[in-house]
Protein backbone atom coordinates (compact mmCIF):
# COMPACT_ATOMS: atom_id res chain seq x y z
CA UNK A 1 0.00 0.00 0.00
CA UNK A 2 1.60 3.27 -1.10
CA UNK A 3 1.32 5.21 2.09
CA UNK A 4 4.16 7.71 1.86
CA UNK A 5 5.30 7.54 -1.74
CA UNK A 6 6.29 10.79 -3.42
CA UNK A 7 4.57 10.98 -6.77
CA UNK A 8 4.61 13.59 -9.50
CA UNK A 9 1.28 14.25 -11.16
CA UNK A 10 0.96 16.14 -14.38
CA UNK A 11 -1.96 17.93 -15.96
CA UNK A 12 -2.33 19.46 -19.39
CA UNK A 13 -4.21 22.60 -20.42
CA UNK A 14 -4.56 24.69 -23.56
CA UNK A 15 -4.49 28.41 -24.08
CA UNK A 16 -4.50 30.58 -27.19
CA UNK A 17 -2.62 33.84 -27.32
CA UNK A 18 -1.10 36.20 -29.82
CA UNK A 19 2.34 37.78 -29.71
CA UNK A 20 5.05 39.41 -31.80
CA UNK A 21 8.72 40.19 -31.33
CA UNK A 22 9.94 43.74 -31.30
CA UNK A 23 12.87 45.48 -29.60
CA UNK A 24 11.95 49.14 -29.07
CA UNK A 25 15.56 50.32 -29.29
CA UNK A 26 15.96 48.85 -32.76
CA UNK A 27 14.86 50.29 -36.09
CA UNK A 28 12.13 48.70 -38.17
CA UNK A 29 14.75 47.13 -40.44
CA UNK A 30 16.75 45.75 -37.54
CA UNK A 31 13.64 44.18 -36.01
CA UNK A 32 12.57 42.62 -39.28
CA UNK A 33 16.08 41.33 -39.89
CA UNK A 34 16.16 39.70 -36.44
CA UNK A 35 12.59 38.43 -36.14
CA UNK A 36 11.33 38.12 -39.70
CA UNK A 37 7.56 37.64 -40.01
CA UNK A 38 7.22 37.45 -36.23
CA UNK A 39 8.04 41.19 -36.04
CA UNK A 40 4.65 42.07 -37.53
CA UNK A 41 3.17 44.18 -34.74
CA UNK A 42 -0.39 43.16 -35.47
CA UNK A 43 0.79 39.92 -33.92
CA UNK A 44 0.21 36.29 -34.75
CA UNK A 45 -1.20 33.48 -32.64
CA UNK A 46 -0.53 30.04 -31.25
CA UNK A 47 -2.51 27.30 -29.57
CA UNK A 48 -0.22 26.78 -26.62
CA UNK A 49 -0.19 23.61 -24.57
CA UNK A 50 0.84 23.74 -20.93
CA UNK A 51 1.83 20.72 -18.86
CA UNK A 52 2.22 21.24 -15.14
CA UNK A 53 3.92 18.67 -12.87
CA UNK A 54 3.32 18.75 -9.13
CA UNK A 55 5.18 16.61 -6.59
CA UNK A 56 3.96 15.50 -3.21
CA UNK A 57 3.09 12.67 -0.91
CA UNK A 58 0.06 10.58 -1.74
CA UNK A 59 -2.78 11.24 0.71
CA UNK A 60 -3.66 7.90 2.30
CA UNK A 61 -7.36 8.71 2.48
CA UNK A 62 -7.81 9.77 -1.12
CA UNK A 63 -4.87 8.13 -2.92
CA UNK A 64 -4.11 11.51 -4.49
CA UNK A 65 -1.29 14.04 -4.43
CA UNK A 66 -3.78 16.80 -5.21
CA UNK A 67 -7.36 16.58 -6.38
CA UNK A 68 -7.31 17.03 -10.17
CA UNK A 69 -10.36 19.26 -9.94
CA UNK A 70 -8.32 21.64 -7.78
CA UNK A 71 -5.27 21.39 -10.05
CA UNK A 72 -7.49 22.35 -12.97
CA UNK A 73 -9.08 25.35 -11.27
CA UNK A 74 -5.75 26.52 -9.90
CA UNK A 75 -4.18 26.40 -13.37
CA UNK A 76 -7.23 28.13 -14.79
CA UNK A 77 -7.25 31.04 -12.35
CA UNK A 78 -3.48 31.47 -11.98
CA UNK A 79 -2.19 31.25 -15.54
CA UNK A 80 -4.80 30.32 -18.15
CA UNK A 81 -7.17 33.21 -17.43
CA UNK A 82 -4.49 35.94 -17.65
CA UNK A 83 -3.15 34.56 -20.96
CA UNK A 84 -5.98 32.89 -22.87
CA UNK A 85 -7.34 34.91 -25.83
CA UNK A 86 -5.06 37.83 -25.14
CA UNK A 87 -2.22 39.55 -26.88
CA UNK A 88 0.77 38.86 -24.66
CA UNK A 89 2.68 42.00 -25.69
CA UNK A 90 -0.20 44.39 -25.14
CA UNK A 91 -2.23 42.86 -22.36
CA UNK A 92 0.14 41.09 -19.97
CA UNK A 93 2.27 43.60 -18.01
CA UNK A 94 5.11 41.06 -17.57
CA UNK A 95 5.77 41.37 -21.30
CA UNK A 96 6.30 45.11 -21.08
CA UNK A 97 9.72 44.11 -19.68
CA UNK A 98 10.25 40.84 -21.56
CA UNK A 99 9.88 39.47 -25.06
CA UNK A 100 6.96 37.02 -25.26
CA UNK A 101 9.24 34.05 -25.95
CA UNK A 102 8.58 30.58 -24.59
CA UNK A 103 11.56 31.16 -22.30
CA UNK A 104 10.06 34.26 -20.68
CA UNK A 105 6.56 32.78 -20.70
CA UNK A 106 7.81 29.73 -18.82
CA UNK A 107 9.26 31.91 -16.05
CA UNK A 108 5.99 33.85 -15.80
CA UNK A 109 3.87 30.68 -15.61
CA UNK A 110 6.23 28.83 -13.28
CA UNK A 111 6.47 31.63 -10.70
CA UNK A 112 2.71 32.19 -10.56
CA UNK A 113 1.95 28.48 -10.16
CA UNK A 114 4.80 28.04 -7.67
CA UNK A 115 3.35 30.67 -5.35
CA UNK A 116 -0.20 29.34 -5.58
CA UNK A 117 0.94 25.76 -4.89
CA UNK A 118 3.20 26.74 -2.00
CA UNK A 119 0.09 28.04 -0.24
CA UNK A 120 -1.28 24.47 -0.51
CA UNK A 121 2.05 22.99 0.70
CA UNK A 122 2.72 21.44 -2.70
CA UNK A 123 5.82 21.60 -4.83
CA UNK A 124 5.83 22.56 -8.48
CA UNK A 125 8.26 20.09 -10.09
CA UNK A 126 8.46 21.40 -13.64
CA UNK A 127 6.39 22.77 -16.47
CA UNK A 128 6.43 22.25 -20.21
CA UNK A 129 5.01 24.78 -22.67
CA UNK A 130 4.53 23.82 -26.28
CA UNK A 131 4.09 26.59 -28.80
CA UNK A 132 3.67 24.20 -31.72
CA UNK A 133 4.39 20.57 -32.49
CA UNK A 134 7.98 21.48 -33.19
CA UNK A 135 8.79 23.82 -30.31
CA UNK A 136 8.62 23.53 -26.54
CA UNK A 137 10.37 24.65 -23.37
CA UNK A 138 10.81 22.67 -20.15
CA UNK A 139 11.47 24.65 -17.00
CA UNK A 140 12.15 23.61 -13.39
CA UNK A 141 12.22 27.02 -11.73
CA UNK A 142 15.97 27.60 -11.48
CA UNK A 143 16.81 31.29 -11.94
CA UNK A 144 17.21 32.40 -15.55
CA UNK A 145 19.48 35.33 -16.36
CA UNK A 146 17.98 38.09 -18.45
CA UNK A 147 14.32 37.54 -17.60
CA UNK A 148 12.82 40.43 -15.63
CA UNK A 149 10.51 39.04 -12.97
CA UNK A 150 9.29 42.32 -11.42
CA UNK A 151 5.83 42.17 -13.02
CA UNK A 152 5.15 38.43 -12.71
CA UNK A 153 2.24 39.03 -10.34
CA UNK A 154 0.80 42.13 -11.96
CA UNK A 155 -2.73 41.59 -13.12
CA UNK A 156 -3.57 41.83 -16.77
CA UNK A 157 -4.14 45.32 -18.03
CA UNK A 158 -7.55 46.32 -19.27
CA UNK A 159 -8.64 44.39 -22.36
CA UNK A 160 -9.77 47.51 -24.24
CA UNK A 161 -6.73 49.59 -23.33
CA UNK A 162 -4.46 46.96 -24.78
CA UNK A 163 -5.63 47.71 -28.27
CA UNK A 164 -5.14 51.46 -27.94
CA UNK A 165 -1.52 51.16 -29.09
CA UNK A 166 -0.88 52.65 -32.48
CA UNK A 167 0.28 49.98 -34.88
CA UNK A 168 0.02 52.10 -38.02
CA UNK A 169 2.81 51.38 -40.42
CA UNK A 170 4.10 48.30 -38.66
CA UNK A 171 2.67 45.63 -40.90
CA UNK A 172 4.65 44.22 -43.78
CA UNK A 173 1.41 44.59 -45.73
CA UNK A 174 -0.18 47.81 -46.83
CA UNK A 175 -2.13 49.53 -44.07
CA UNK A 176 -5.81 49.97 -44.84
CA UNK B 1 23.07 8.88 -18.27
CA UNK B 2 21.18 6.68 -20.68
CA UNK B 3 17.51 5.92 -20.18
CA UNK B 4 15.54 3.36 -22.13
CA UNK B 5 11.86 4.21 -22.60
CA UNK B 6 9.04 1.87 -23.61
CA UNK B 7 5.33 2.65 -23.89
CA UNK B 8 2.36 0.30 -23.35
CA UNK B 9 -1.39 0.72 -23.26
CA UNK B 10 -4.42 -1.01 -21.80
CA UNK B 11 -8.12 -0.36 -21.39
CA UNK B 12 -9.77 -0.74 -18.00
CA UNK B 13 -12.65 0.37 -15.82
CA UNK B 14 -12.22 1.75 -12.33
CA UNK B 15 -13.94 3.66 -9.58
CA UNK B 16 -12.43 6.08 -7.08
CA UNK B 17 -13.82 5.26 -3.68
CA UNK B 18 -12.02 5.48 -0.34
CA UNK B 19 -12.92 3.14 2.51
CA UNK B 20 -11.70 5.88 4.87
CA UNK B 21 -14.48 8.24 3.77
CA UNK B 22 -18.27 8.17 4.02
CA UNK B 23 -20.39 7.82 0.89
CA UNK B 24 -21.17 11.52 0.94
CA UNK B 25 -17.49 12.42 1.43
CA UNK B 26 -16.48 10.11 -1.41
CA UNK B 27 -18.97 11.82 -3.69
CA UNK B 28 -17.67 15.24 -2.68
CA UNK B 29 -14.00 14.37 -3.20
CA UNK B 30 -14.11 12.16 -6.28
CA UNK B 31 -17.20 13.60 -8.00
CA UNK B 32 -18.09 11.68 -11.18
CA UNK B 33 -15.14 9.31 -10.62
CA UNK B 34 -17.07 7.92 -7.64
CA UNK B 35 -19.96 6.60 -9.79
CA UNK B 36 -20.75 3.20 -8.28
CA UNK B 37 -20.81 1.45 -11.64
CA UNK B 38 -17.37 2.66 -12.59
CA UNK B 39 -16.07 4.29 -15.75
CA UNK B 40 -13.19 3.54 -18.09
CA UNK B 41 -10.00 4.87 -19.60
CA UNK B 42 -7.56 4.06 -22.34
CA UNK B 43 -4.54 4.05 -20.09
CA UNK B 44 -1.01 4.42 -21.38
CA UNK B 45 2.14 3.94 -19.38
CA UNK B 46 5.84 4.46 -19.94
CA UNK B 47 8.70 2.59 -18.36
CA UNK B 48 12.10 4.23 -18.00
CA UNK B 49 14.93 1.74 -17.56
CA UNK B 50 18.58 2.22 -16.73
CA UNK B 51 21.49 -0.16 -16.25
CA UNK B 52 24.41 -1.85 -17.93
CA UNK B 53 24.50 -2.20 -21.71
CA UNK B 54 25.19 -5.80 -22.74
CA UNK B 55 28.48 -5.58 -24.70
CA UNK B 56 27.47 -8.31 -27.16
CA UNK B 57 23.92 -7.26 -28.01
CA UNK B 58 24.55 -3.61 -27.14
CA UNK B 59 21.10 -3.54 -25.60
CA UNK B 60 20.05 -2.55 -22.12
CA UNK B 61 17.51 -5.32 -22.18
CA UNK B 62 15.97 -7.65 -24.75
CA UNK B 63 12.70 -5.98 -25.76
CA UNK B 64 10.93 -9.31 -26.25
CA UNK B 65 11.85 -10.31 -22.74
CA UNK B 66 10.70 -6.95 -21.35
CA UNK B 67 7.40 -7.15 -23.22
CA UNK B 68 6.82 -10.65 -21.89
CA UNK B 69 7.43 -9.54 -18.29
CA UNK B 70 5.12 -6.55 -18.70
CA UNK B 71 2.46 -8.70 -20.29
CA UNK B 72 2.59 -11.40 -17.62
CA UNK B 73 2.84 -9.21 -14.55
CA UNK B 74 0.93 -6.09 -15.60
CA UNK B 75 -1.07 -6.23 -18.83
CA UNK B 76 -2.67 -9.63 -18.23
CA UNK B 77 -3.77 -8.31 -14.85
CA UNK B 78 -5.15 -4.94 -15.91
CA UNK B 79 -6.21 -5.04 -19.56
CA UNK B 80 -10.00 -5.13 -20.02
CA UNK B 81 -10.79 -5.57 -16.34
CA UNK B 82 -12.36 -3.53 -13.56
CA UNK B 83 -9.22 -2.48 -11.68
CA UNK B 84 -10.86 -2.30 -8.26
CA UNK B 85 -12.48 -5.72 -8.49
CA UNK B 86 -10.76 -7.99 -10.99
CA UNK B 87 -7.10 -7.92 -10.03
CA UNK B 88 -5.12 -8.59 -6.88
CA UNK B 89 -2.80 -5.70 -7.78
CA UNK B 90 -5.11 -3.05 -6.36
CA UNK B 91 -6.57 -4.88 -3.39
CA UNK B 92 -7.03 -2.20 -0.73
CA UNK B 93 -5.60 0.47 -3.03
CA UNK B 94 -7.59 3.38 -4.47
CA UNK B 95 -7.04 3.27 -8.21
CA UNK B 96 -5.83 6.83 -8.77
CA UNK B 97 -3.13 7.34 -11.40
CA UNK B 98 -0.74 8.05 -8.51
CA UNK B 99 -1.33 4.63 -6.98
CA UNK B 100 -1.30 2.80 -10.30
CA UNK B 101 2.14 4.28 -11.06
CA UNK B 102 3.41 3.19 -7.65
CA UNK B 103 1.96 -0.33 -7.86
CA UNK B 104 3.25 -0.83 -11.42
CA UNK B 105 6.71 0.29 -10.32
CA UNK B 106 6.84 -2.09 -7.35
CA UNK B 107 5.43 -5.01 -9.34
CA UNK B 108 7.81 -4.70 -12.25
CA UNK B 109 10.84 -3.74 -10.18
CA UNK B 110 10.53 -7.07 -8.36
CA UNK B 111 10.76 -9.15 -11.55
CA UNK B 112 13.24 -7.29 -13.77
CA UNK B 113 16.53 -9.16 -14.32
CA UNK B 114 19.59 -8.07 -12.36
CA UNK B 115 21.55 -5.29 -14.05
CA UNK B 116 18.37 -3.58 -15.23
CA UNK B 117 16.79 -0.97 -12.96
CA UNK B 118 13.44 0.67 -13.27
CA UNK B 119 14.09 4.42 -13.01
CA UNK B 120 10.51 5.65 -13.32
CA UNK B 121 6.99 4.74 -14.37
CA UNK B 122 4.56 7.24 -15.82
CA UNK B 123 0.86 6.35 -16.11
CA UNK B 124 -1.40 8.40 -18.38
CA UNK B 125 -5.06 8.23 -17.45
CA UNK B 126 -5.99 10.50 -20.34
CA UNK B 127 -4.32 12.99 -22.62
CA UNK B 128 -4.71 15.54 -19.87
CA UNK B 129 -3.31 13.90 -16.79
CA UNK B 130 -0.66 11.48 -15.67
CA UNK B 131 1.31 10.42 -12.60
CA UNK B 132 4.98 9.57 -12.29
CA UNK B 133 6.68 7.49 -9.65
CA UNK B 134 10.47 7.41 -9.76
CA UNK B 135 13.02 5.50 -7.77
CA UNK B 136 13.70 7.87 -4.87
CA UNK B 137 17.48 7.81 -5.30
CA UNK B 138 17.33 8.17 -9.09
CA UNK B 139 18.69 11.53 -10.24
CA UNK B 140 16.84 11.80 -13.50
CA UNK B 141 17.36 14.56 -16.03
CA UNK B 142 14.25 16.70 -16.53
CA UNK B 143 14.01 15.75 -20.20
CA UNK B 144 12.60 12.34 -19.28
CA UNK B 145 9.34 14.10 -18.67
CA UNK B 146 8.95 15.34 -22.19
CA UNK B 147 6.33 13.18 -23.81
Amino acid sequence: MPTSATITIQRRADFSSSHYFWVNEWSYDENVRAFGVTANRFGHGHNYELIVAISGEVDVQTGMVMNLKEVKSLMESTVIHPLDFRCLNRQVPFFQDNQPTLEALSVYIYRRLQRALAEANLQLAWIEIRESRELAVLYDGTPVNGIHEAKVFWDSIDDEAGYAHDVTGTSRHAIV
Amino acid sequence: MLLFKRRYHFAAAHRLHSPHLSDAENKAVFLQCNNANGHGHNYEFELYLEGEINPQTQMLMDLVELDKLVETHLLDEVDHVFLDKDTILFKGVITTAENIAFVFFQTLDAVLPSGVDLAAVRVYESRNNAAIYQRPEAKLPPFIYQS
